[in-house]
């Protein structure tokens, strides 16, 4: 019964997966994202996913948005917002959200959170320089928009380098140069989600990327170094892997 | 996409009160410098204008081509670009060596990558020690950075419009400079402290406390006046250069 409800009513909700290194500034281009959506008369929400510390909460709250906040402690945090995207969605569909943000902390480049139902947007400072992208992983090639930040900082030939090089290896993605202080490319990025198809069903939600694959002592508590008290799946410096168990 | 004009559609100033000039129209054709005392807003008139602002940065200014809003590829594709910028920036963040650089900058462009030769001896012509191309960038000086930032854009950029700001303060051949880059600019848009410069265009914007305060005309007395001062600037130059090579000054 409940299930049925949560159909019919997710129609209307885009939902908006945000990952990228911290610091790289996915705060600041979603609130002035968000302020564009709300000139557009959008229901916004955002439900933020951090490490160990936020009070990202607090900015979102100033600007009258929505909040939810999540803390992965010692958990994986893209495990983490993975695991709690069933509650973001039906959190956001009881705020009456036209759109809502999952902002993942997303630190290891190794996963990607998005699913195929999203919009999946990846922020990355171009101040990293254009020999960085290549190594963002999943996070970057499987994104449909692509946020670089900083850009006042470098020429706009650096710019322009650093955007060929992120479409080296995601050809398909729409690429957005944007600055998180004085809100520039938020209103392209705005439009480019107001206009994107939205049949989400959220009946059936799959990863886009297979997370990382690591089941060995150490994720469930093992402190010691010493290589032959490990077991699980394994791999060593000259990539050999070995199953080392029952 | 043919340039006949570009607008500026007026927002509000650092106080949040509307600017002074609230519609300014520059033809194809011109050279417009911006002036001001430092902090009055020259960057940000300029940055407006790289970034096509479409009422969605602080200063609410709209930039219009031929009269209308931009569409988003000419906004966002470097392919479909017409804006060439030189900002103040004086170091390259990026670790790659010059010609790696220009390489994927000319691809990013539609340009040939045979290009790199010559922007690397176009750069030569402008900054006192030379620089090679095997070079990795973060290890060029404030001069050849800049220097090579000129060269790019009037060879591998070559947009209609072009933004440069404060090409005075990098110690580089100025003049052959801007040469290069008015060569092809059917807008040039010069942000200056430099009273030849500022003179050059034949209009200069004042600006003040964030807004478009006043814009005038380069009177004839004023383009007089700088025959006067290019002499004179072209005299200090001439003591620079020889300073600059160890010479005494006689």
């Amino acid at each position: 019964m409940a299930r049925e409800d949560t159909t019919r009513r997710t129609h209307s909700v885009k939902f908006v997966i945000v990952a990228g290194t911290p610091g790289s500034g996915k705060t600041s281009v979603l609130l002035h994202t968000i302020k564009e959506l709300q000139k557009k008369n959008l229901k916004v929400g955002v439900a933020k996913i951090d490490c160990l510390f936020t009070d990202d909460d607090k900015r979102f709250e100033r600007a009258k948005i929505p909040i939810m906040v999540g803390i992965a402690a010692d958990m994986c945090p893209d495990h983490f917002s993975i695991y709690n995207i069933d509650e973001v969605v039906s959190w956001a569909m009881k705020q009456g959200c036209d759109v809502v943000f999952l902002e993942t902390a997303g630190l290891c480049l190794r996963c990607a959170p998005y699913t195929n139902e999203c919009i999946a947007m990846c922020v990355v400072d171009t101040t990293n320089g254009p020999n960085v992208p290549r190594k963002i992983g999943p996070m970057l090639t499987t994104a449909d928009m692509v946020v670089t930040t900083k850009g006042d900082m470098v020429s706009q030939a650096e710019r322009e380098v650093f955007r060929e090089k992120i479409m080296e290896i995601n050809k398909l993605c729409e690429v957005f140069e944007a600055n998180g202080l004085n809100s520039k490319g938020s209103s392209d990025i705005a439009y480019a989600i107001e206009v994107k198809r939205n049949d989400n069903t959220f009946t059936d939600m799959v990863l886009r990327h297979t997370p990382p694959l690591s089941i060995c002592t150490l994720c469930t508590g093992e402190l010691r170094v010493r290589q032959d008290v490990h077991c699980g799946v394994l791999r060593h410096m000259n990539g050999m892997e070995e199953y080392n168990g029952e | 996409m043919e340039i006949k004009s570009l607008e500026i559609s007026g927002g509000i100033d650092k106080g949040g009160n509307r600017e002074h000039i609230q519609w300014f129209s520059v033809p194809c054709g011109s050279i417009i410098s911006i002036v001001g005392p430092t902090g009055s807003g020259k960057s940000t008139l300029i940055n407006d204008i790289e970034q096509l602002a479409n009422e969605d940065t602080t200063s609410l200014r709209k930039i219009l081509i031929n009269g209308d809003v931009p569409s988003p590829s000419v906004r966002n594709n470097p392919k479909n670009r017409v804006i060439a910028q030189l900002s103040q920036n004086m170091h390259f963040l990026t670790d790659m060596s010059v010609e790696e650089f220009l390489i994927l900058h000319a691809k990013s462009r539609n340009k040939s990558p045979d290009i790199v030769e010559q922007v690397v001896s176009l750069t030569n012509t402008f900054c006192g020690e030379p620089i090679d191309k095997s070079m990795l960038l973060t290890l060029l000086s404030g001069g050849q950075t800049r220097s090579l930032m000129i060269a790019d854009i009037a060879l591998i950029s070559q947009s209609p419009i072009v933004l440069i700001d404060e090409i005075e303060n990098a110690g580089i051949r100025k003049r052959e400079a801007i040469n290069e880059l008015i060569r092809f600019g059917k807008i040039v848009i010069i942000v200056t402290h430099d009273p030849t410069l500022a003179l050059m265009a034949q209009k200069r914007v004042v600006m003040r406390n964030g807004g478009m305060e006043r814009i005038l005309n380069t009177s004839e007395s004023e383009k007089k006046k700088l025959e006067e001062f290019t002499r004179l600037d072209n005299d200090l130059c001439g003591w620079r250069e020889k300073i600059r090579q160890g010479e005494l000054i006689a």
